[in-house]
């Protein structure tokens, strides 16, 4: 009994430890955000002014409000694609008795180790040609492109749980192909298509490269973006606090988002993986 | 076989994606890495392999490889050694490890590039917050970013801490995967806690290692927000990764023909390393 009691405190000790290693770089850029342009002290303690006004600035000058929905525009269009085309096609590799089938799900795999600045030239002067630069529907079809890997490979090792018999039930009462899929076989897929939409979500929000050679209107800023000419000095002088604030208000949202679901994210990948 | 040609259509969408916004890139790159061409004129002259024979002397091309190295083979190792005891460590029953794991996973929500912002209020030589927790007790400040090497073990450090929750997730699948009674069976012929970590835990967890390993250096490799954000790829281009040379070179220095053969380069380098490994850890899993 005293072993497991002390085993206990030192879970407790662990937890403590772990909790305040994460909570420090947030209380860190939070202190940054209230103090004022000219307060150069200390990092750790509170300013003794706590100082509100770059949250006011931060919402009324930055074009913050514009690069929310920007990101919003461009995640849901991203989102909408990934899930859609990579579950169809996950259905359908999976389904298909042909080596054509296979060798797919190989180049799949490769395409997904491959960097997307690698191919930056390529990208940037197809993009060019193509008038997709400036545009935030261009950059959904590009986050989807470099999404889609990964998320086929999540619904293609998922698919083998679901049972052929739904298929053939449903060919038998004369369903066609899209209809046994949208009808039959991806509701079966709630879970993980739930799963794959945060982890698809959260990484197209937080996308940085793209967006910033792909959008050099600001009109057509997303948010990440906002918030790193935040960082850009006028005159020579950065106003770092403003920047820090922008940053609070791009993270908060995230992590509501994240607290709220964060059973589908965790346990959705604990089971996801473990199947 | 009507059926299945039926079937493959569905998989029409993804593939057009793929082809358009990757296979086309790709071709399209390995097309103008034999120019010299400076990304926006109409001039372009034909060097054939040049580019890829300077690559080869251009000592800024190795130091990013190396670069790049320590940030894939340095966060995957400190993620999967940290991931596997946070795993072990949170797969414990105590009240409140749901929330732990959370706190754990939560980093990983904030956008690299504003990690590398808060990053870098820690590292700076004043004012810094690791020199003011030094200057508590008593110690001289430290000039953190003093060399390439510097800032490059600090990015991978922060790296490892920020994505250390994709590794203990993958192991937490992998460790509710062992049926219990394999480690009843062992508590029952007295095995230590060690033994039955070594020879039972630890050979079970081989598949969640291949997964974490590849996965781990697959986003190591990659690394380029981060960078960009703590420390501009300096001091004097010294923490440079490959992904950030390349966009250097394009929108910087304007050699677009030298940084498609880079990115060619980089591909390939990725494939050599990634493909045996993955095929050497499949090789160990163990069925059961």
């Amino acid at each position: 009994m005293s072993r497991n009691h002390s085993s206990h405190v030192l879970c407790y000790i662990a937890a403590a430890v772990i909790c305040c290693i994460t909570a420090l770089p947030f209380y860190v850029l939070f202190n940054m955000s209230v103090r004022s342009i000219h307060d150069l002290g200390s990092k750790l303690r509170m300013p003794d002014a706590v100082n509100w006004d770059n949250y006011v600035q931060a919402f009324t000058e930055s074009g913050i409000w514009r690069g929310f929905l920007n990101s919003l525009i461009v995640v849901i269009l991203a989102v909408a694609m990934i899930i859609l085309f990579s579950s169809m096609a996950a259905y359908g590799l999976s389904r298909a008795r042909t080596r054509l089938a296979g060798y797919i799900g190989t180049v799949n795999l490769t395409v997904m180790m491959i960097p997307p600045v690698s191919l930056l030239v390529g990208t940037y002067s197809l993009m060019v040609a193509m008038k997709l630069v400036n545009t935030l529907p261009g950059l959904s079809l590009l986050s989807a492109a470099t999404g889609i890997p990964a998320a086929l490979f999540l619904y293609s090792s998922f698919m083998v749980t679901v049972p052929r018999d739904l298929d053939e039930a449903a060919m038998i009462d004369g369903a066609g192909i899209l209809t046994t899929f949208f009808r039959i076989i991806f509701p079966q897929l709630k879970s993980v298509t739930i799963t794959q939409m945060i982890i698809s979500a959260i990484g197209c929000w937080n996308e940085y490269l793209m967006p910033m050679y792909l959008l050099q209107n600001s009109k057509k800023h997303t948010l990440i973006l906002v918030i790193k000419s935040a960082f850009n000095s006028f005159n020579g002088v950065a106003n770092l606090p403003l920047a820090a604030a922008t940053c609070v208000i791009g993270i908060v949202p995230v992590i509501v988002f994240y607290l709220a679901l964060q059973k589908y994210i965790i346990k959705g990948q604990i089971e996801g993986i473990s199947k | 076989m009507k059926r299945n040609r039926k079937l493959m259509m569905m998989a029409l969408p993804a593939l057009l994606m793929l082809v358009v916004f990757i296979v086309f890139p790709l071709v399209n790159a390995i097309r103008l890495s034999l120019f010299k061409w400076n990304g926006y004129s109409q001039r372009m002259s034909f060097l054939g392999l040049g580019n890829y024979a300077d690559i080869f002397t251009d000592s800024l091309f190795y130091r990013s490889l190396g670069n790049t190295l320590i940030y894939g083979f340095g966060s995957t190792l400190l993620q999967n050694v940290f991931g596997l005891i946070l795993a072990l460590y949170l797969n414990m029953k105590f009240r409140g490890r749901n929330i732990i794991r959370v706190v754990v996973y939560l980093p990983i929500m904030v956008a690299q590039f504003i990690m590398g912002q808060i990053m870098y209020y820690f590292v700076q030589y004043q004012g810094g917050v690791l020199n003011e927790i030094l200057s508590m007790f008593g110690a001289e400040p430290v000039y953190w970013m003093s060399s390439g090497i510097a800032a490059v073990i600090l990015i991978t450090l922060v790296n490892s801490w920020q994505y250390v929750g994709l590794c203990m997730v993958v192991y937490l699948a992998g460790l509710q995967g062992i049926p219990d009674m394999y480690r009843e069976a062992a508590r029952l012929d007295g095995v230590s806690r060690l033994q039955e970590f070594r020879h039972i835990t630890l050979p079970l967890l081989v598949p969640s290692i291949t997964t974490a390993v590849v996965i781990n250096l697959i986003n190591g490799l990659k690394m380029y927000d981060m960078i960009v954000s703590m420390s501009s790829g300096g001091p004097n281009r010294g923490s440079l990764s490959l992904s950030y040379y390349i966009q250097l070179l394009y929108f910087n220095d304007e050699k677009a023909g030298y940084a498609a053969a880079l990115g060619v380069v980089t591909i390939v380098v990725i494939m050599i390393l990634t493909l045996p490994i993955n095929r050497f850890l499949k090789k160990r899993e163990v069925e059961y």
